[in-house]
This record gives C-alpha cells, sequence and structure tokens, in this order.
C-alpha cells in the first residue's frame, strides 16, 4: 500500500498544529476587571528579591507597595498599558519589566524561540523525506552477532 | 577535627589524580600495545583502586564537617556562617548542603560515591568501566581542586572562636530542604556516569550499543532522582516562599530543568539506538549536552552571572566552572571528530509516520524546550553586551513560549506510542487514533459546554487544549494496556486485571514507560488547574469572615509565641464549607533570632479539587490587625501525584521483565541432570 495519503495526512496535520501553536503563541485577549492583576504579573519588584510586582510579599520591601500604587493610579488615570510600561521602564529601568519589550532587539528574545523550533522540524522532514527517497535499506557495517543477539532480545522485551 | 577534614580533602584529590594520570597510562598502553616496568591491568587495576579510596576520603572529609556542625565548631568559617546552637539537629545536618563550600563538598562526595559503585561494579565490562573511571577521575580531579584551593569548607575563623554561628537561612528551616539538594544533585552528578560511559565508549571505539544497556539504569535512576529534585523545589517553593506558585522560572530552577529535558530526550531517543542502530551521533550529543548542562547551571547558579533569588554569592569559583566547561567541550568535540565515522547509522528512518519519527519529533521538542530555557536565561547577559543595559525574562515570556511547546510535547506523548516502528500503515493509523481523537473531541467539547470558554484568554484556552489532550493521551495508554491484556486473557483464561498486571512484568520497560506517561499526564492536568486560580487579601479582627470559592474563613484569634530559634506571629482561622466545619489553618510569620531574618509559613488545606492556601501577609501598622492573604489553587495536588506516579513508572520500568527471568529458570530447568520447575513450566505455558 503507498504511504502517500498517510504522507500528506500527516504534514497536514503538522502544519495545523504548528498553526495552533503559533496562533496560541499570539492570543491574548483583555480582561478590563483583572487588568491591575494582569499588569502587575507583567511587572518586577525592583528591589532584588526578583519576584513579579504582583506577587512581591517580603516583609519590609521598600518598593513594590510604592509601585503597585503608582500602578494602580495610572490604571485610574486611563493610561494604556503601554504608557505604563514605558513609564515604569522609564522610573525603574528596564529590569522593572518582567519580559523583554518595546526594542528590536528585545522582540528578538521572542522570535528565536519559536524560530528555532519551526527550523528543527523542517529540517528534520526534508532529511526524513530525502532518507525516504533513497529507500534503499543500509548495510550492517557494524553488527556482530552478539549485537544482533541483543537487539533481538530488546525487540522481544519491549513489543508485545 | 577540621585539619582532619582538610587533610581527609588533600588525600582524595591525590588519590583522584592518581586515578586519572595512571587510568589513562594504562588505557594508552592497552590501546597501543606498549608495555611499560609494571603491566597496563595491574597499572589499571591500581587505578581502580586508588577511585575507591578517594571515595572514602571525601566520606571522611564530609563526616568531619557534619561533626563540626553537630558538635557547634564555630571555629570553622562555614559552620559559623550556616549553623547556630539552636538549630534543630535535621537542620544541622542539612548544614551540609546549605553554603557554598558544603554544597561542593556534597557535590564531590556524591561524585566519588557513583564512582565507587561504578568501580566496584568493573567487572560488567572491564575495559569500558577502565574508560569510564578515569574520565570520572577527571571530573573528580576538578571537584576535589575547587574544595581544596578555592572553596575549602574547612577554612578556619580568624581571631578567637565564636560562642554562637549565624544561623541556618530561614528559608532553608523546611523539612523537604532536607531531602530536595541532595535529590537534585544526586540528579546533577549522576549524568557524570552515563557522560563518561559515552566518552569511553566514543574513545575506545567501543563496539555495538552494549554501553548504552550499561548505563541504561544510571540514567534512568539519575533522572528519576533529577525528577524528584525538581519537584521537591517546587513544592518547597509551594509551601515556603508564600506567592502562591510553585515554580517562578527563576534561573536556579532553569538550570535544573534544563539537563531533565535533555536527559529525557536521551532516554527516549537511545530507544532507537537500541533496537535499530540509529541516531548514535546524536544520542552521544544528548548525553553530552546534559552533562555540560549540569555543569552550566552551576556556572550559572554560582559565578553571579545572572540574578537569582536561589543563587550562591557572586564569588571567584564561577570562572572555575566556566574553563572547565570550555576543557570538557574541547574533549568531547575532539573525541567525536576523531572517531566520528565510528556512530554511522545503521539504518535510517523509512517514514514519516513511524515509532521513530515521533522519538525524533519528541526529541526536537524537547530540545526545543531546553533551548529556550536556556535562551530567556541567558537573554539579559546577551541583551547587556548588545544593548549595554540588562533585561528581565521572567514569567511572563516562560509562560508564553513554554507552554505551546509543552502542550505540543503532550501531543506527542499520545501519539508516539500509537505508532509501528519502521512504519505505521493508514489502516493501524486509523485503528489507533479513532478512540484517542473522539475522546480528546468530547472532553473540548465538554469543557466548553460547562462553561470553559477558550476565545477569553490565553490561559483557558491553555486548558482547554490540555485537558483535552490529557483525555487523549489517557485513552492512549489505556487502549494501549488494554490491548495487551486482551491478548494475555485469551491465551490464559485470567481476568482483564491480572493480564494487565502480567502484561506489565512481561514487559516492564515498555509498560513501566506508560506509566511514567501517566503520570506526566496528570501534572499536566495539575498545571493546567492553574489558569482558575483565585486570591483574595483581607484584614481580619477576631470573628470576621471571609469568602472565597466554596470556602468560608472566620478568624478566631491572632497571637505572638516565641522559642529560642524564632519569633512569630500567627493568625487561627477555622474553615467552613458550607455550615460544616471542615478544618483550622495557622498562617504565621517567623523572625529567626540567629540570622535576624523572617519566614512565611504558609497554612495549606489541600483537597484533590482545590488547595485552600492562606498566608500571614504582616499586620496592618494603623490598625493592628493581621492581613490575610488567601488563594484557591485548582488541582495543584494532581502534580504531587503525578510525579509519584512518574517515580512508580520509573521503578517499574527498572525492574527486571518476567520474560528475563523465565528464560533465565527456563534454561534452568533445561540444564542435564536437572528437573523442570513446574512453576516455570506453568509460566512457559503462559507463553
Amino acid at each position: 500500500m503507498s504511504n502517500r495519503p498517510v504522507l500528506r495526512v500527516s504534514q497536514l496535520a503538522v502544519v495545523m498544529i504548528l498553526a495552533i501553536v503559533a496562533a496560541m503563541g499570539t492570543l491574548g485577549a483583555e480582561d478590563a476587571s483583572a487588568r491591575f492583576d494582569r499588569d502587575s504579573h507583567k511587572m518586577m519588584c525592583v528591589c532584588g528579591c526578583n519576584q513579579l510586582l504582583g506577587e512581591c510579599n517580603h516583609v519590609g520591601c521598600p518598593n513594590s507597595e510604592e509601585m503597585r500604587k503608582q500602578l494602580a493610579a495610572q490604571i485610574a488615570k486611563g493610561d494604556s498599558d503601554d504608557a505604563i510600561f514605558h513609564q515604569f521602564q522609564e522610573q525603574y529601568g528596564p529590569v522593572a519589566l518582567a519580559a523583554p519589550m518595546f526594542t528590536p532587539f528585545n522582540h528578538l528574545a521572542w522570535v528565536v524561540p519559536p524560530l528555532v523550533l519551526f527550523l528543527g522540524i523542517g529540517v528534520t522532514m526534508l532529511i526524513v523525506r530525502k532518507w525516504k527517497l533513497r529507500s534503499v535499506p543500509m548495510p550492517l557495517t557494524h553488527s556482530n552477532p552478539e549485537d544482533v543477539a541483543m537487539r533481538n532480545r530488546i525487540r522481544r522485551e519491549t513489543e508485545i | 577535627m577540621p585539619e582532619f577534614g582538610s587533610f581527609a580533602l588533600l588525600l582524595a584529590l591525590g588519590l583522584s589524580g592518581y586515578t586519572l594520570v595512571a587510568g589513562g597510562i594504562a588505557l594508552r598502553q592497552l590501546a597501543t600495545g606498549s608495555r611499560g616496568r609494571v603491566s597496563p591491568e595491574r597499572l589499571a587495576e591500581t587505578a581502580r583502586r586508588a577511585g575507591i579510596g578517594a571515595f572514602l576520603a571525601v566520606t571522611v572529609a564530609a563526616f568531619a564537617l557534619l561533626y563540626a556542625s553537630f558538635t557547634n565548631d564555630f571555629s570553622v568559617a562555614y559552620i559559623l556562617h550556616h549553623a547556630n546552637r539552636a538549630l534543630p539537629l535535621p537542620y544541622k545536618f542539612a548544614a551540609l548542603w546549605s553554603g557554598q563550600e558544603g554544597s561542593l563538598l556534597l557535590w564531590a562526595w556524591l561524585l566519588t560515591g557513583y564512582g565507587f559503585v561504578l568501580r566496584l561494579r568493573h567487572k560488567v565490562d572491564v575495559t569500558l568501566t577502565a574508560y569510564a573511571s578515569t574520565i570520572l577521575a577527571g571530573v573528580q580531579v576538578f571537584f576535589l581542586a575547587l574544595l581544596n584551593f578555592a572553596a575549602p569548607p574547612f577554612a578556619l575563623v580568624q581571631g578567637p572562636r565564636p560562642q554562637d554561628g549565624f544561623g541556618l537561612n530561614p528559608l532553608l528551616q523546611y523539612p523537604e530542604m532536607v531531602i530536595h539538594p541532595p535529590m537534585l544533585y544526586l540528579g546533577y552528578v549522576g549524568f557524570a556516569v552515563p557522560f563518561a560511559f559515552a566518552l569511553g565508549a566514543l574513545m575506545m571505539r567501543y563496539p555495538g550499543e552494549k554501553w548504552i544497556h550499561i548505563t541504561r539504569r544510571w540514567t534512568m535512576v539519575t533522572w528519576l532522582f533529577l525528577t524528584c529534585g525538581i519537584f521537591l523545589g517546587a513544592h518547597w517553593a509551594y509551601s515556603v516562599l508564600g506567592w502562591g506558585g510553585y515554580w517562578g522560572w527563576d534561573p536556579v530552577e532553569n538550570a535544573s530543568l534544563m539537563p531533565w529535558l535533555t536527559g529525557t530526550a536521551f532516554l527516549h531517543s537511545v530507544m532507537m539506538q537500541e533496537k535499530r542502530g540509529m541516531m548514535k551521533t546524536w544520542n552521544v550529543w544528548l548525553i553530552f549536552s546534559t552533562f555540560l548542562l549540569c555543569i552550566l547551571g552551576t556556572d550559572l547558579t554560582r559565578s553571579g552571572l545572572v540574578s537569582s533569588v536561589h543563587a550562591f554569592a557572586e564569588s571567584s569559583i564561577g570562572s572555575w566552572f566556566t574553563a572547565f566547561l570550555v576543557i570538557i567541550l574541547g574533549v568531547c568535540l575532539f573525541t567525536f571528530v576523531l572517531q566520528r565515522d565510528h556512530l554511522k547509522a545503521e539504518h535510517k528512518l523509512e517514514s514519516l509516520v513511524s515509532r521513530e519519527s515521533s522519538f525524533l519529533f519528541n526529541n526536537l521538542v524537547l530540545l526545543a524546550a531546553c533551548f529556550t530555557i536556556l535562551w530567556g536565561t541567558l537573554f539579559p547577559v546577551i541583551s547587556e553586551y548588545v544593548q549595554g543595559n540588562k533585561v528581565t525574562v521572567g514569567a511572563p515570556f516562560y509562560n508564553r513560549v513554554e507552554l505551546p511547546i509543552g502542550l505540543f510535547l503532550l501531543l506527542l506523548t499520545g501519539i508516539g506510542p500509537l505508532l509501528a516502528w519502521r512504519s505505521a500503515s493508514l489502516k493501524s493509523i486509523r485503528r489507533n487514533f479513532v478512540l484517542p481523537v473522539i475522546a480528546t473531541v468530547a472532553t473540548a467539547i465538554v469543557l466548553m459546554a460547562v462553561g470553559l470558554r477558550p476565545w477569553q484568554d490565553q490561559s483557558s484556552l491553555y486548558s482547554l487544549v490540555a485537558f483535552s489532550l490529557a483525555a487523549g493521551v489517557v485513552t492512549a495508554i489505556s487502549s494501549e494496556f488494554l490491548r495487551g491484556a486482551n491478548v494475555i486473557r485469551k491465551h490464559t483464561g485470567r481476568n482483564l486485571l491480572a493480564s494487565m498486571m502480567q502484561l506489565t512484568r512481561r514487559n516492564t520497560r515498555r509498560y513501566g514507560g506508560y506509566v511514567v506517561h501517566f503520570g506526566i499526564v496528570v501534572i499536566f492536568i495539575g498545571i493546567a488547574g492553574g489558569a482558575f486560580n483565585q486570591s483574595h487579601e483581607q484584614e481580619m479582627s477576631d470573628g470576621q469572615s471571609m469568602t472565597i470559592g466554596p470556602y468560608r474563613l472566620v478568624c478566631r484569634s491572632f497571637t505572638q509565641d516565641s522559642n529560642p530559634n524564632y519569633d512569630t506571629e500567627f493568625a487561627l482561622l477555622d474553615v467552613y464549607r458550607g455550615d460544616h466545619k471542615i478544618g483550622q489553618l495557622a498562617p504565621e510569620k517567623r523572625f529567626y533570632t540567629a540570622s535576624q531574618q523572617p519566614l512565611t509559613v504558609v497554612a495549606n488545606h489541600s483537597t484533590l479539587a482545590w488547595d485552600l492556601y492562606t498566608i500571614y501577609a504582616g499586620k496592618n501598622p494603623e490598625s493592628g490587625l493581621p492581613i490575610i492573604k488567601v488563594f484557591l489553587n485548582p488541582l495543584i495536588a494532581w502534580i504531587w501525584i503525578g510525579v509519584g506516579i512518574v517515580a512508580f513508572g520509573t521503578l517499574l520500568a527498572l525492574t527486571p521483565n518476567l520474560s528475563a527471568a523465565l528464560a533465565q529458570s527456563r534454561s534452568r530447568s533445561l540444564a542435564p541432570g536437572r528437573v523442570k520447575e513446574p512453576e516455570a513450566v506453568a509460566a512457559g505455558g503462559a507463553d
């Protein structure tokens, strides 16, 4: 039986999965009622505790309370998220934002991982396709009787 | 005693150095056929014995440090900084790994301990073990040189001997901290063994795949330790740090996850080498990378290169680790270039739709996840170099990038076992995938029908996908079990449960692996529950109540207490569900006397459905009333249960197959002059 339909179906499935993964990566709906909670989880407390602003709970923190008040005030004023993040970055430095933003170089942080994954998948598919087109069984260059016996044993033990 | 410990460390360094040099000379002589005054076999044997001696010497040093901790010997600077008289005994024990020098000593102890076992079991393959022992000795020399010259644990305090110590960091005074670091280190250090075997096998052009067979158990045990270590750390963070979560994507957490991911990839891809002689280069580099990532993680933690709440203070030993990393990478590259023709695959992938390709994609996704973590961890450093300022790469980045990758991995967990080796036909795909796909789609529909709205926000979408895929994967695993069990049931007439047990015993590796997959699914379900977290903060006076989800908390009282180790403030909260009181919680805030540091002690009421997680956030200075923060975290318990299942599955996969035992007993029973054993005959009939 030809494997062509199987190949097509699998290619289609992989493309759909990648599309879903990409869509999930870019999705992020607004939720006005939880805006303070959401924004405070996109910023860091700058006292050096390495905690998200919304989660900083250490006793006597010199920064988090003031930063949270400032965030609440800016949200109440109707500032956009971008304006708030810009303001915090200007005031406390880029470390106040919990993820890289704004500069083209910072966007690289987001682009590189999915790019590497997609490239890896693409290259793997190409290699497999190339191997498949050759489709001539390779000679057993390294097999010795002991290996063959062991491999057969492993096959027996791992297959029902 | 400190002098004794110091001497033991020096002796261990000398013995490890001897193992490295003498072992290297012996192996060179064996490879070239040259002979010195002493035969290479005898030289190699002395090297092996010196390696065993190194373990004994490091053991003496470790006990010397523990003795100093238990006897409050504050003339030792390390004990002065990490213990005090009022410290409870278990934490005096934990002081061994609570600081830089002590944790390095623990690392060296475990490393020489693994080496001890390896050298005792040298008869498995004398030459290969000699190579592995020599490579391991090289790693030992590095750690022991560090302990002797850069971070000595027995350094003495200058001037008069202090009466009391500065105490242990309060965050470390928690029961899990007594076992979490040793578990993690057992994982990190353990990967040195398969690394040494892989490098040794490549150096000596070891024929076949026996080295993988020898190291399989080492790798699985190490992987299990690392898994338990990571999740014990997560549980500790959840129980002690008091921010309501268990994973903060801190660089130190990331450092432990990276080798776990590559180690997991290795455990999968070695099966392709064992079964089909494929991916030899890939596997060698996977285990090299895993060990290199263990060292890189340690480098990141100890060099101060990246900032972390866990990181040890910035010190000069970071440059030692960087140099060591470069040396290992150099040795691996050199050996690989020299011997790469030895790693030619015996077969190639024949189809994109096969078990092999699912392993390949699983590897790819695991490596992509690992790369993402490495990229995120190092991006602040790269940014500082390129832009001149450090940026933060925290949870929002990882949650957005890693979660889709994780879900893709979950999907592959379901697909992989359903595909046949070499090439899966359309018919078999249709037969194997119908039920899991139905389960996935049905779960998604049911979840949306009961109110989950994936289009509303990202976390709901992730949760829906995770729950649906989890249903699909569980169906796939169950159908695999059932299919196999039915075959046995038809042959033996036993009931389904007994057949499933026999099936598992006949192929523990395969079905143990499925149990591990099931555990991973359960962990994913627990993580997916995070989309529905709720929290509430309120000032509470006596008798005042607060409601969250199905629970009502009533403040009974708030009070203070003290003991020699710490002062404490806590609130007593009665927990009601409806009108029934189901328990009492006492969140507290401690202030440790010796270290002058505070600690939040979380009070948690955990059920399968929710964790009611309460924190004593502090007192309002104006009203004097306690501020209580409450989280309602759904499905958290599933994460810890999932880890238990993963551990059980791994142990199952480590146990010998029934078929192997039967084959052994059969060969015994067929030996001349022996009577057939009835049990073996009966069991043989079952086949």
